[in-house]
């Protein structure tokens, strides 16, 4: 059972990433990509994983799909070419992505505790998992503490010149 | 809330990431002095720079035959991360030395320079350090996401702009391959940890030829092989080395190819022994091929940072000829041979930095005629940097050479070896034709421009002597060298 | 025998006149003169070693330093009768080759640098007795040369200049990777892994020995240069100066015979047994192949190329006759060929400056234009050609009786060779001293310095022609070794003395 939930979900990811790369529209992107997260996360979870489920959601279904969404629609990105065809083929994947989501996570909910999450014998819980992420790999999260800092030197690097980058295409004009 | 801090320092042993840990702080105290200091004056950060090199490489040589371990065993100051540590960081003063006047002079004095030179020669250690894949993945990102901002600094130029995306795209996406062959050994193995996975495989001989194994070990080669420009992954060499400003093209060729050397040598030696002969019978491969593309394809440049792009992806091949043959001359040979690189690639552009003239459209053969009479001391530093790459004694390229078609005779691949020196002899010719034209041909200019800016002459005679004393008497380092390796 | 190194001050003179040429750029009457103190310092210091007697293993000198211990390879410098000979000969070449560029217009100081230079690179060739040294100075010896032909030749220089560079090069690094493999399995064998000759000596190869043999053997014949491999040689001639043109044909190309007999036979003796038919045939090959293209020249320079590598067709003659009248004959006529071949490019030069032109068809008649100039260009044409009482005649008669004893038939063939020269020198020198002279305007004869500088090389061709046995005692102990430690080589004519 779990295995054919698995199988469905992986399914679901790949379609809902294949979609999110090849719409033209940039909203109908985000919405895919936020279906690939759910999925993701509900394999997290059978692999036993829930507290990075759980993060899969807040954090990048959430949270920064959210900041995608706010972005594009204050940059007013014109939106390509409208879906052409009957209203139905451009709703299927959608539904068709989100049903069989949905589908799995009752089923999961329903599945009994014990037996639950699947997987070999593995869970990890959140302590686990905070012991793993500051015991052994310590070092690893100050290293990408470290990274946070330079990608941030560098955006701001780049971003900063946007003033003068317009002030030189008015120039040329 | 005490628990959990008595819990974090249990591993903990900062003498293992000290040379790191103090040049990022460096880089970060740069940082913080940038905001008080006027648009434009840059020279201060770049001789602080220089002190947090020379700071780190007094650090870096503690742990010389005094091995420091620590953060359960996911980072290692020993031998081996200690040379390739000197390595990087002669790497990042020479770029250093040849960037401030550089900078200035293209127009872009800018202050986040250095600190982010610092960061990537930090992600380089941690590369050549970490004994963990993970603590290695993350010393490539630091490396690398450092250098995509580099690549693309000169915001207003295009093909910088192209430099940095392309760097930036192309090196994610062999990011991820890196990744997946890690999750795929860590599948395998359990782990995470090189030696852990070299100690479970040699427990379980089974999973030696296993698919997930032997795949796990292809995608990380392709991480690593994207970073010292092997062929088939060299594709993105040419046009971002010519793009990117000068010393960073310099830092890039030198730096992360020696970094990558550091990773892949430590996995491939300790965590994939097991899987020698999948890996030699990859890599000699993959050496020829390198070799053939990156001299043959060479010839036809006639941009000098385009040209020099080319042979170091040559010169990649090279190395790996070392890591194919994978005995004890062959290895040490690869240390030498990355020291030997750095001294003569970055004096080379060092030449170029200082010959550039705004905009650098003018360094191209022609622009380079009669160039060695009319700027003697920049034409026989070229002319010496040059021999050394072609591999002629007494030079350090010689001798570096000389070192790994040794260790590749030495364990029977003799074949590799004879296709390693008639590479160089077709090598010859495009680094010739620099010469020919620096003393052959009549100058079309006299070359009035060209300044000699006080940092870039020092990085040059440091190379210079660098160059010759590695060819001259090689044996201090060379023996440095075969007690660097496992 | 005294303890001031004489060997590596032979080796730091020339290097320490290069740098200090390089200093004084902006002084070139400063550079000038300090290039022509240096070499006859070293001359001096030769002449000095030349009076010496050996010890009793043919050794004059023996200098040895650690250098890269991890290798094995040591700074080992040694002198025994042969490389004697070679270094009086550089050191005296040398100084004629500064004599003859005095006037140097085009950026003196670099040219008496890389004269320097290339003498120091040329003295470690015939010194070094660790093979990685000798292959160290073996490639620093090229470099100076490509620019001496880059820079200051004249029409094709840049495609002279790489070809030369690019050809010996291609040999030497086949070379280096012989080396290498000799290196190892001397290694292996004794786990003494080391790059001295003495002890490289004592490698049993088994069957790799033929392949080592040939990586040695093409290095060394591509700057002999035996045909088919000389192309390069004309074509780096001609456009040369007159110092790069001595240099060449007085040394370089001594270098490859030299390091047949140094290295490549003792090395290998087995192979070098087995490959003297094929060295035989490769040097007559060359003797009338060189003879007949230098016979239909236009050019002189070009003309005097072809006959250089028809002479050392005689010199490889002898070593595959490989006896000691043979050796001892053709190590005199590398010596002899350096004089006098030398001081025909010299002579060349002088031409060209004057004249223009190097062109047969356009000269003419320099008997009555320019009679000194004549009588120097006759004599050293003469003694080319092989005419008794002057150089040359001493070690081809030495050779071919060498050959004679051994190989009738070689010999016999070789002499016919020899009658090819004389018709290509008659017919130069009958078109240029006596021929019909083309209206223009006139040529003056040598200068002073001219004539002082081919004094020198006039007095010892006559000495090499009339007593050469001042030079022969210096050999027969080297040649007598030589032949001890391959002893295939002897064998391989029937054990013949």
């Amino acid at each position: 059972m779990t295995a054919a939930i698995f199988y469905i979900l992986s399914a679901a990811a790949l379609l809902a990433t294949l979609m999110a790369i090849t719409r033209k529209n940039p909203v109908h992107a985000v919405i895919y990509l936020v279906h690939a997260f759910f999925a993701l996360a509900l394999i997290f979870f059978i692999l036993g994983a829930p507290l990075v489920a759980a993060w899969e959601v807040i954090i990048y279904a959430g949270a920064i799909m959210v900041l995608f969404l706010f972005i594009i629609m204050m940059l007013e990105l014109t939106p390509g070419e409208a879906a052409r065809g009957p209203g139905w083929q451009r709703w299927a994947p959608v539904i068709l992505l989100s049903g069989s989501i949905v589908v799995c996570t009752l089923l999961l909910m329903t599945a009994e505790p014990q037996a639950g999450p699947g997987g070999p014998n593995f869970y990890a819980s959140p302590r686990d998992f905070g012991y793993g992420l500051f015991k052994e790999y310590a070092l690893a999260v100050e290293i990408v503490s470290f990274q946070l800092l330079f990608a941030a030197v560098g955006a701001f690097y780049v971003g900063r010149g946007e003033r003068t980058r317009r002030r030189a295409r008015g120039d040329e004009r | 809330m005490e628990n959990l801090v008595q819990l974090a320092m249990q591993n903990v042993n900062f003498a293992a990431i000290m040379p790191s840990l103090v040049l990022c702080c460096f880089g970060m105290a740069i940082l913080l002095i940038n905001v008080f200091m006027p648009r434009g004056k840059t020279t201060s950060a770049s001789l602080i720079s220089i002190i947090a090199l020379l700071v780190t490489a007094v650090v870096s040589l503690q742990g010389w035959n005094n091995p420091q371990f620590g953060f359960a065993g996911h980072v290692a100051l020993d031998n081996f991360a200690t040379f390739f540590n000197m390595t990087f960081l002669l790497a990042a003063g020479l770029t250093i030395l040849m960037s401030d006047d550089y900078l200035r002079r293209e127009g872009y004095p800018i202050g986040e320079y250095y600190p982010l030179i610092l960061f990537s020669t930090a992600g380089a250690m941690w590369m050549a350090s970490g004994t963990d894949l993970m603590t290695i993945f993350l010393g490539l990102e630091v490396l690398s996401i450092s250098l995509y901002i580099l690549a693309g600094m000169f915001r207003h130029q295009l093909q910088s702009n192209e430099a940095g995306l392309k760097y930036f795209l192309l090196g994610a996406f062999s990011t991820g391959f890196l990744l997946y062959g890690i999750a795929l050994l860590y599948g395998v193995a359990g782990t995470t940890n090189v030696a852990d996975i070299g100690l479970y495989l040699s427990a379980h001989p089974a999973m030696i030829g296993n698919p997930m194994t032997v795949a796990g070990m292809l995608l990380m080669s392709i991480g690593f092989l994207f970073k010292i420009a092997a062929a088939p992954f060299h594709m993105w060499t040419p046009d971002v080395y010519q793009g990117a400003p000068t010393p960073v093209t310099a830092f890039m060729s030198a730096g992360p190819k020696a970094a990558a050397f550091a990773a892949l040598m430590r996995i491939f030696i300790l965590g994939l022994a097991g899987l020698q002969s999948e890996w030699t019978s990859l890599l000699w491969g993959l050496a020829i091929l390198t070799m053939i593309i990156g001299n043959v394809t060479a010839i036809y440049q006639t941009n000098l940072k385009r040209m020099l792009a080319y042979s170091s992806i040559a010169h990649a091949g090279y190395a790996l000829v070392g890591l194919v043959a994978a005995n004890a001359v062959g290895v040490s040979g690869i240390l030498f041979y990355m020291l030997a690189y750095t001294f003569m690639n970055l004096g080379a552009f060092a030449v170029l930095v200082l010959a550039g003239k705004k905009g650098e459209e003018n360094l191209t053969l022609e622009g380079f005629s009669g160039f060695g009479f009319k700027r003697p001391f920049l034409g026989v530093a070229m002319t010496i940097f040059l021999l050394s790459l072609m591999g002629i004694p007494p030079t350090a390229g010689f001798a570096g050479k000389f070192y790994i078609f040794a260790g590749a005779i030495k364990s029977g691949y003799i074949w590799l070896a004879i296709i390693g020196v008639l590479n160089s002899a077709v090598s010859l010719y495009y680094y010739l034709r620099v010469i020919v034209y620096m003393y052959f041909k009549d100058p079309q200019e006299d070359y009035s421009w060209v300044s000699m800016h006080t940092g870039a002459v020092v990085s040059i005679v440091i190379a210079i002597v660098g160059v010759l004393y590695l060819g001259i008497i090689p044996g201090k380092i060379m023996e440095m060298a075969k007690l660097a390796i496992f | 025998m005294t303890s001031f190194p004489v060997l590596t001050s032979l080796l730091l003179l020339p290097l320490a006149g290069t740098g200090l040429c390089l200093l004084f750029r902006r002084k070139p009457d400063l550079c000038r003169a300090l290039t022509l103190a240096t070499t006859l310092v070293m001359l001096a210091l030769c002449a000095w070693v030349f009076c010496q007697q050996p010890d009793a293993a043919g050794w004059y000198l023996r200098e040895d330093y650690p250098w890269i211990e991890r290798l094995g390879a040591r700074f080992t410098l040694a002198m025994d009768g042969l490389s004697l000979l070679m270094v009086v000969l550089t050191a005296f070449l040398q100084v004629i080759a500064v004599l003859i560029s005095w006037h140097q217009k085009k950026h003196p100081a670099f040219f008496y640098a890389l004269l320097l230079l290339m003498e120091a690179g040329i003295l470690g060739v015939f010194l070094a007795s660790d093979l990685l040294l000798f292959y160290l100075f073996w490639e620093v010896m090229l470099i100076p040369m490509f620019f001496l032909i880059g820079i200051w030749g004249h029409g094709r220089r840049v495609y002279a200049a790489v070809k030369f560079f690019l050809f010996t090069l291609a040999g030497s690094l086949l070379m280096l990777l012989a080396i290498i493999g000799l290196y190892l399995l001397h290694g292996k064998q004794t786990g003494d892994y080391s790059f001295a000759l003495e002890a490289l000596k004592h490698t049993d190869c088994g069957a790799w020995e033929p392949w080592l043999y040939a990586g040695f053997m093409l290095g060394f014949l591509v700057k002999v240069p035996v045909v088919p491999l000389h192309t390069w040689l004309p074509d780096a001639h001609t456009v040369a100066p007159a110092a790069g043109s001595l240099d060449l044909a007085g040394l370089l190309l001594k270098t490859g015979v030299f390091g047949i007999l140094r290295f490549a036979f003792p090395l290998f003796p087995q192979s070098a047994a087995a490959s003297l038919p094929l060295l035989a045939f490769l040097a007559l090959v060359g003797l009338f192949y060189a003879a007949w293209c230098a016979y239909i020249q236009g050019d002189v320079k070009r003309l005097i190329a072809y006959s250089s590598v028809s002479h050392l067709g005689v010199i490889m003659l002898g070593l595959a006759a490989a006896n000691v009248l043979a050796l001892e004959g053709a190590i005199l006529l590398m010596l002899c060929h350096g004089l006098t071949t030398g001081a025909l490019f010299a002579l060349v030069s002088m031409l060209r400056r004057r004249t223009g032109t190097r062109e047969l068809a356009k000269l003419g008649g320099m008997w009555q234009e320019a009679p000194i100039f004549s009588c120097f260009f006759l004599f050293f044409a003469l003694a080319s050609l092989g005419l008794p009482g002057l150089a040359n005649f001493s070690g081809e008669i030495l050779v071919f009786a060498g050959t004679f004893q051994v190989r009738p038939l070689w010999g016999a063939l070789a002499v016919v060779g020899v009658v090819f020269a004389a018709a290509y020198i008659l017919r130069m020198v009958q078109e240029l001293l006596w021929g019909e002279r083309p209206a223009g305007r006139p040529w003056p004869d040598l200068t002073t310095l001219e004539v002082v500088a081919l004094a020198p090389l006039v007095f010892f061709t006559l000495w090499l022609g009339l007593y050469p046995e001042t030079f022969l005692a210096h050999l027969h102990l080297p040649v007598k070794i030589l032949l001890e430690q391959a002893a295939p080589l002897v064998a391989a004519h029937g054990g013949l003395p």
